[in-house]
């Protein structure tokens, strides 16, 4: 009875839009905080990743950025944006999955990769002075995927100290 | 500007944010416990057209632990020297260095010379100095300290400053606290929690949520008239400095000096430590002095007829001084000297003043037999011992049994300020009291 149902609005729809089709892209989205752990075993040191539900400062924190076309057409420019947290700092420790993020010093206003990023500071002169951004002056990390295809999934990490 | 054009000109373009330089010289020394961590992640995508835009999002949140930190314990005030068998009272602070609430431990240890042990120490916790709440505490017992961390400060005004903290950080600290910033005490007038940030989506999602902004808590301080009595003018870059609670601990120590000699001294060891363990201070010792007594006496005598006499006949009359003398550092308290008529005699007393009256076997209860002097006052001791003797500053009391003054007969004296007419008094440290009175021999 349902399934009949379904069938009837889906030909309708069909014929009122034949060109698309039903083809469409849908990302799914998810984001896991760990923290990296020492496991000592039988005298060997081995770093474990284990959920973070709660973190003491200056530890780090594992954000992993998880993604899914779970739709039956390829997304196509996906921008994954991400503020740092507020009370962390981002760290530059080559850590960042590929493809190569680019980070943004004014809150998402601009974005820049990490080599080219700079910012003007105002020195007590008054005059203003060029300085390379560094990875605590972060906040905000985006990376854009050219295509996500239907079907396919990935995952992008990047790693921030609690301060 | 011109720079920036060239680098546009060069293909590389720079991203250009002006930024006060204070804003890179946070010293921090950690967030509150309690923070919440939200991190917000989205994706926007196209369809294969490139025309047709999406957006999902999600978010992961992560609270901050609780880092256990050793807390700074200071005397404040430490044990003032007094008297054997009193008790002497001092003033350690207890004050948090973690980032948020923890439970902790003080445990005290006593190691005595000179002293009848075992000593009674007793522990009480203050909220401040005077004017809090005061709970009892045993050693070793559970002792919970609030702390917090700074995000923001705003300009201090009209003798208080509000200090903006992480929201649902507040960590014990409440109205009346007494906090420690940068190793400077306030007082805590108000606060408020805040409201932490929040997004509705979580794990997996295809779509947005909606956001809840952060309002972050906040502490009003004020000056700590008891403490560092500084009026608060926080300012500049204090992110994750810690706002730590301090609680005073009362130590009370009542000992009893087993010399007369050496005065008793009781060390005090005061350590703390986290509940769980780990972060133990090292020893504070509080030294606690209760002064030994020592009073001697000494009783002479002299012809008042013949003076110069070495002896007596019948009829003539001797004098008698007892000195009572407290050379030592501690007050000695119930002063009484018993003594008796000295065979073969009769006490001298009369109506008038000391020394006035003649040797009656059957005299008035009302007459006068000795005199008691503290080295500046002086008082007339009547034969009554249970009259209030006439005296505006208290020099002692006394009186022979039954009113007599025939040989044999009892006499008591009772000494020193707070003395009365049953019971001795306070002989101070360094006093010398004399009572004379005079017999006429049979």
């Amino acid at each position: 009875m349902n399934r009949s149902l379904i069938g009837s609005t889906l030909l309708l729809a069909a014929l009122m839009l034949p060109a698309v089709a039903f083809a469409k892209p849908q990302v799914t989205i998810g984001v896991t905080a760990e923290k990296e752990i020492t496991v000592v075993n039988q005298g060997k040191k081995s770093v474990k990743l284990v959920p973070a539900t709660k973190i003491t400062p200056n530890e780090v924190i594992v954000y992993t950025v998880h993604y899914a076309n779970k739709g039956d057409e390829t997304a196509t420019n996906a921008v994954i944006e991400d503020p740092i947290p507020k009370g962390t700092v981002y760290l530059a420790d080559g850590s960042a999955s590929a493809p190569e993020p680019e980070f943004s010093i004014d809150h998402g206003k601009s974005y820049n990769k990490a080599t080219l990023l700079s910012y003007e500071m105002k020195l007590p002169s008054g005059k203003a002075e060029r300085r390379q951004a560094t990875s605590s002056d972060y906040t905000n990390i985006r990376w854009t995927i050219k295509e996500i295809p239907a079907g396919s999934s990935g995952k992008l990490k990047f790693r921030v100290k609690v301060k | 500007m011109k720079r920036i054009l060239n680098l546009c000109a060069a293909g590389a373009l720079a991203l250009v944010a002006l930024a006060p330089c204070s804003a890179h010289a946070a010293g921090t020394q950690g967030s509150a416990a309690n923070a919440k961590i939200l991190n917000v992640v989205t994706v926007t995508y196209y369809d294969a057209t490139g025309s047709n835009v999406h957006q999902a999002a999600t978010s992961t949140s992560v609270l901050v632990a609780l880092k256990p930190t050793q807390l700074t314990a200071t005397v404040v005030n430490p044990f003032p020297n007094v008297d054997s068998g009193t008790t002497t009272t001092s003033l350690i602070a207890l004050t948090s260095n973690a980032n948020g609430p923890d439970t902790y431990k003080a445990t005290w240890a006593s190691s005595t010379q000179y002293l009848v042990t075992p000593t009674g120490i007793t522990g009480t916790i203050l909220t401040d100095v005077t004017g809090g709440s005061s709970t009892s505490y045993t050693s070793g017992a559970d002792l919970a300290l609030g702390a917090t961390s700074i995000v923001s400060v705003q300009p201090a005004a009209g003798g208080s400053q509000v200090i903006n903290i992480p929201a649902g950080s507040l960590n014990g600290i409440v109205p009346g606290s007494v906090v420690v910033i940068n190793d400077t005490s306030y007082k805590v007038t108000a606060t408020s929690a805040g409201t932490q940030a929040g997004y509705t989506q979580t794990g997996v999602s295809t779509t947005t949520g909606t956001a809840t902004a952060e309002v972050l808590g906040s502490i009003t301080i004020t000056t700590d008239t008891h403490g560092s009595n500084v009026a608060p003018s926080l300012a500049g870059s204090l992110a994750g400095m810690i706002v730590g609670e301090r609680k005073y601990l009362q130590l009370q120590d009542t000992a009893v000096v087993s010399s007369n000699t050496n005065n008793g001294v009781d060390t005090v060891s005061i350590v703390t430590d986290t509940k769980t363990g780990g972060y133990a201070t090292s020893a504070l010792n509080d030294t606690a002095t209760f002064f030994f007594v020592s009073v001697s006496i000494e009783k002479t005598v002299a012809n008042v007829t013949s003076p110069g006499a070495s002896g007596g006949k019948p009829g003539e009359v001797l004098e008698y001084t007892v000195t009572v003398r407290n050379a030592s550092s501690g007050n000695a308290g119930k002063v009484s000297i018993a003594d008796a008529v000295p065979s073969y005699t009769t006490l001298v007393s009369g109506p008038g003043a000391y020394g006035t009256g003649t040797g009656n076997l059957t005299p008035s209860a009302s007459d006068k037999f000795a005199v008691v002097s503290d080295g500046t006052n002086s008082v007339d001791i009547t034969l009554n011992p249970s009259d209030s003797e006439s005296q505006t500053v208290v020099v002692g009391y006394g009186g022979t049994q039954n009113n007599a003054a025939v040989a044999g007969t009892p006499i008591t004296f009772f000494l020193g300020s707070g003395s009365s007419s049953t019971l001795g008094g306070t002989v101070a440290a360094s006093k010398t009291y004399t009572i004379k009175y005079q017999v006429k021999i049979n």
